[in-house]
C-alpha cells in the first residue's frame, strides 16, 4: 500500500538461488520449518514469524459480537427464515399432538435444566411458552408477552375455590391428600383451603359442593366423590341413562344435553 | 487454517449458520487485525470491522477454496486499508509515517537498553508485529502476507500488483534484515 523501497528495478539478478539463506527463508516464509529445525542463524527469526502466527488473545476477538450483529443483518445471506438459528415461531396452527410433544419436550428441558432451563426463567420464546402454558399449564411458564395487570402482582392466582371449580378441586385434593402429593401446596390447592376455612375443614367444605352439571344425580351424593370417580377423576363421565336417550340397543346415543 | 473441513464451512457460513461464520471469522480475524496492525495501525481494528462488514455482504456469492477466501479477505482488508490511508493524507497535520511511528511507540521498542535482555521465549505476538513493522514497508507487508495471512506468493503477488519475484526478494531481504534487527537489539534465544 506503500511505495516500496525495493523496487523491481532494485532486483538483482535473481541470486537467491545460489544464497545459502534462500531455502531456509523459503522454508520458513511457507511454515515449512518451525523454529527448532531452522538454521541456528535463523532461529531467532523463526522465533518471531512463529509468535505472528500464535493463537488469539482475547482483545482480538472482542469484537465478535460485532461481526455476528452484521452477520445477521447482512443482505448477502439467504432469507431470515431458512437460516438454521433465530427462526421465527411458527403462526399457523399446530396439530394437539404435536403441541403436547413439544410440551412435553418443554418439560423435561424444564426438569432435566435443573432450575436453570428457559421454561423456568421465562425466556422461552413466545410460541413455545403458550404452548407449555396452554397444554401443561406449568407453574413458572409465563408468557413474556402478557404485559402485568396494573394492580396484579404477576404471582399465579389460580381458579376460585368457591366457584364452579371447587368441585374438581375437592376431587384433585382428595386424591393429592391420599396419595401424599406436593402439590397439595399448589396455588389452587391454597384457594381451597381458605374457602374452606382450614385445612382441617377442607373435607367438610368439599362434602356441600355439588357437581356443577348435576343437581343430584340419583345414587350419587353431590359433593361426595364416588370410589370410582376418586379413582378415575381424570376420566369422561360416563353417560348417565337417566338423562339420555337411549334406544335400548346399546349404541348409547345420548343427546349431550345438561339440565 | 480450517483444513479439509473449509468447504463445508462456507457453505453453512452462506446459509446463514452462525456456528460456521463463528469458524471462518475466529480463524481469520486475528490474522487480519494482526496485518492491519502493520500497514495501518491506527486503524486497524476498525479497518477489520469493515472488511468483515464487506465480506459479509458478499459472501452468498462467493466462490472458491480457502487459499481464495483468504486473498478476498485480505485483498478487501487492504484495499479498505488504502482507503483510509487516502482519507488520512489528505489531513494535513497527519502521515501514515507519524501515525505508524506514534502507534509503534506504544509496542515494546527494541532497541531500548532493556531489549537487550529479552529472550525470545518472552517474545509476544505484539513484539513480534512490532518488529516485523519496524522493516520497510513492502517487506513488512509481504512478511505478514505470507506467514500470517498464509497466502502463496502468487498469491501475494497479485494481491499487492507486483511480480512473484519481486515478492520473493521482498520477503527474503525482509527476513534477513529482521534477523539483523533482533541482533541490534540483542534478541536471544
Amino acid at each position: 500500500m506503500t511505495e516500496p523501497r525495493d523496487s523491481d528495478s532494485e532486483m538483482p539478478s535473481f541470486p537467491w538461488p545460489t544464497r545459502p539463506d534462500a531455502r531456509a527463508f523459503d522454508a520458513l516464509l511457507s511454515g515449512a520449518c518451525q523454529p527448532e529445525e531452522a538454521p541456528a542463524d535463523l532461529r531467532v527469526v523463526a522465533e518471531v514469524l512463529a509468535a505472528l502466527q500464535a493463537p488469539a488473545d482475547r482483545r482480538e476477538v472482542a469484537s465478535w459480537g460485532q461481526a455476528l450483529a452484521a452477520y445477521r443483518a447482512g443482505p448477502g445471506l439467504p432469507e431470515a427464515s431458512s437460516r438454521s438459528r433465530w427462526r421465527r415461531p411458527r403462526l399457523i396452527p399446530v396439530p394437539l399432538g404435536t403441541r403436547l410433544a413439544a410440551a412435553a419436550g418443554v418439560a423435561v428441558v424444564a426438569v432435566l435444566g435443573g432450575g436453570v432451563a428457559a421454561a423456568y426463567t421465562g425466556h422461552l420464546p413466545v410460541a413455545l411458552q403458550r404452548v407449555a402454558h396452554d397444554t401443561i399449564a406449568a407453574p413458572g411458564v409465563r408468557e413474556t408477552r402478557a404485559a402485568p395487570t396494573p394492580g396484579g402482582s404477576g404471582r399465579p392466582v389460580g381458579p376460585q375455590a368457591t366457584g364452579s371449580a371447587a368441585y374438581g378441586l375437592c376431587n384433585a385434593y382428595q386424591h393429592a391428600k391420599e396419595h401424599g402429593s406436593a402439590s397439595q401446596k399448589s396455588v389452587a390447592f391454597r384457594n381451597l383451603v381458605i374457602a374452606a376455612g382450614g385445612r382441617d375443614h377442607v373435607t367438610a367444605y368439599c362434602a356441600t359442593v355439588q357437581h356443577p352439571g348435576a343437581a343430584n344425580p340419583p345414587g350419587h351424593r353431590a359433593g361426595q366423590p364416588s370410589p370410582s370417580a376418586h379413582a378415575s377423576h381424570h376420566k369422561k363421565p360416563a353417560p348417565t341413562p337417566s338423562h339420555g336417550h337411549g334406544n335400548g340397543n346399546g349404541n348409547g346415543n345420548g343427546n349431550g344435553k345438561k339440565p | 487454517m480450517i483444513g479439509k473441513d473449509f468447504a463445508a464451512v462456507l457453505a453453512a457460513a452462506q446459509h446463514g449458520d452462525e456456528a460456521a461464520f463463528a469458524t471462518l471469522w475466529h480463524d481469520g480475524q486475528p490474522a487480519l487485525l494482526r496485518y492491519l496492525t502493520v500497514i495501518n495501525p491506527d486503524a486497524a481494528e476498525d479497518i477489520a470491522a469493515e472488511t468483515w462488514a464487506q465480506v459479509v455482504r458478499g459472501l452468498a456469492k462467493f466462490r472458491g477454496d480457502e487459499q481464495n477466501w483468504r486473498a478476498w479477505l485480505f485483498t478487501t482488508a487492504r484495499r479498505r486499508a488504502i482507503d483510509q490511508a487516502r482519507q488520512l493524507m489528505r489531513r494535513p497535520t497527519t502521515s501514515l509515517e507519524t501515525q505508524s511511528d506514534l502507534a509503534l511507540a506504544e509496542l515494546p521498542d527494541l532497541r531500548s537498553p532493556d531489549a537487550a535482555d529479552l529472550a525470545l521465549a518472552n517474545l509476544g505476538t505484539r513484539a513480534a508485529i512490532a518488529v516485523v513493522a519496524q522493516l520497510p514497508p513492502l517487506q513488512a507487508e509481504v512478511i505478514m502476507l505470507r506467514v500470517v495471512a498464509g497466502l502463496d506468493t502468487e498469491t501475494v503477488a497479485q494481491l499487492l500488483g507486483r511480480s512473484p519475484g519481486a515478492i520473493r526478494v521482498a520477503a527474503h531481504r525482509g527476513l534477513h534484515r529482521l534477523a539483523g534487527l533482533l541482533a541490534e537489539a540483542g534478541v536471544t534465544r
